[in-house]
């Protein structure tokens, strides 16, 4: 079975600052992930 | 009489310019564009090593291009790749010159033939997940071995992103600089093409497998819309949308296989209120007429090896045109045979708005051009009426 990414992204959100909207955080590592991606 | 300005009206002035040509409303003079990237570095006496530890050591370097030479408005203001973002994942995509003075990819595209049903049929998980644990061997890792890996690249891509967000806002405060290369869109076909199959594989598949090259390319599309409005996208600075792919494609190609994603992605761009810089890179004399089904005034298409004249006639009208200064004049040519050029070239393109001058590339290294011909050609332009 192929390995999932999605758990160790979303644990990125854990090294932002707390203060950081959840949004924002979110697309701080979707846009890592798509940077990676492509 | 810029000198006599405040920072705010001396940036809303070169901005009016530069959207008086997106617009093709007419504007005070022709805005002039510097499209420079690691360049900026050599222009600073600097190289690579001087700045590789401290990503806001790139700033001062684009702040003496832009205190030193005449221009409107920048391309950009920071290094968007940064090498180090993928070393913890052991792989170098990006890596640094020998001589210590540009940034250089090399292909990074892994996708094998039989996996076109995954990335058609199953295209998120394919481009978010397998796509990452082909192309980053330390993913496969087990925990927390891979998670440490990732939260290393993670770190350095947040260095870049405080340069991305931060040096245009300087820019802008510090020296009223525009900087008109905002977030990047690679279209689908150029995405498929760089960053899965290569360049030879895909021309192979244009032949054995035309479907799945049409199928994954619309499969892409929605990933790619999405991701660039992931974040609001301003009116100012525009998509910046280099393109690959056209110069190597046949007329016929280009219509079946680029077109139709290609077309659809400006649409989409366009009713979403965003509008384009467009690098066109090689030529493209042989699809221009293409263009002109382009949402009118959305598109600043820079061209590179196309016929800037024969561009001006066909899409002119309709899409901003920026370039005209070709490096090899620059680097090779005498100041007034420069001088002449750029003369010739706003003759025929600044009638009727809509147009930018540039230079044909983006200057890269130290010796792309004599720097002093660019100040000489900027400074004619910029008192040409």
């Amino acid at each position: 079975m192929e390995k999932n990414l999605d758990q160790i992204f979303a644990d990125l959100k854990k090294v932002l600052p707390p203060d950081m909207p959840d949004f924002v955080q979110d697309a701080m590592v979707g846009i890592f992930r798509f940077l990676l991606a492509q | 009489m810029e000198a006599t300005l405040t920072t705010e009206a001396l940036y809303n002035q070169r901005l009016a310019r530069v959207e008086g040509a997106m617009n093709h409303t007419k504007t005070d003079r022709i805005p002039v564009l510097v499209m420079a990237e690691t360049w900026v570095l050599a222009y600073a006496g600097k190289k690579i090593q001087d700045i590789q530890n401290d990503p806001q050591k790139e700033l001062p370097c684009f702040e003496k291009m832009w205190k030193e030479i005449p221009m409107d408005v920048s391309f950009t203001g920071y290094f968007a790749r940064e090498p180090k973002m993928y070393h913890s994942l052991n792989t170098e995509p990006y890596f640094y010159s020998k001589d210590g003075t540009t940034i250089q990819s090399r292909e990074f595209a892994y996708m094998q033939a039989e996996d076109y049903p995954a990335i058609i049929n199953d295209t998120k998980n394919y481009f978010y997940n397998k796509n990452l644990l082909i192309k980053y061997p330390a993913l496969n890792l087990s925990y927390p071995q891979d998670a440490e890996a990732l939260q290393k690249s993670f770190f350095e891509f947040l260095g870049v992103a405080q340069k991305i967000m931060g040096n245009p806002v300087i820019a802008k405060e510090k020296w009223g600089m525009p900087i008109i290369g905002g977030s990047a869109y690679v279209n689908a076909f150029d995405t498929l093409m760089d960053f899965f199959r290569g360049l030879p594989q895909m021309f192979s598949d244009l032949r054995r497998r035309p479907q799945d090259v049409l199928d994954a390319c619309e499969a892409l599309l929605p990933i790619l819309i999405d991701s660039l409005f992931i974040m609001p996208i301003p009116p100012f600075p525009y998509i910046l949308m280099p393109v690959h792919a056209p110069t190597y494609l046949t007329r016929a190609q280009f219509e079946k296989f680029f077109w139709p994603s290609f077309k659809k992605a400006h649409e989409e761009i366009n009713k979403r209120g965003a509008k384009v810089f467009m690098a066109m890179e090689g030529c493209w004399d042989h699809v221009l007429d293409c263009l002109t089904d382009l949402p009118k005034d959305s598109i600043i298409a820079q061209v590179e090896a196309t016929d800037i004249f024969k561009a001006k006639d066909i899409i002119g009208k309709d899409i901003g045109i920026a370039g005209g200064m070709p490096f090899a004049l620059l680097k090779y040519g005498t100041k007034q045979e420069c001088i002449d050029h750029a003369k010739k070239v706003i003759d025929h393109c600044a009638p009727g708005g809509g147009y930018i001058f540039t230079t044909d590339r983006v200057a890269l290294a130290g010796n792309d051009f004599n720097v002093e011909n660019l100040i000489a050609v900027n400074e004619f332009v910029q008192n040409y009426k």
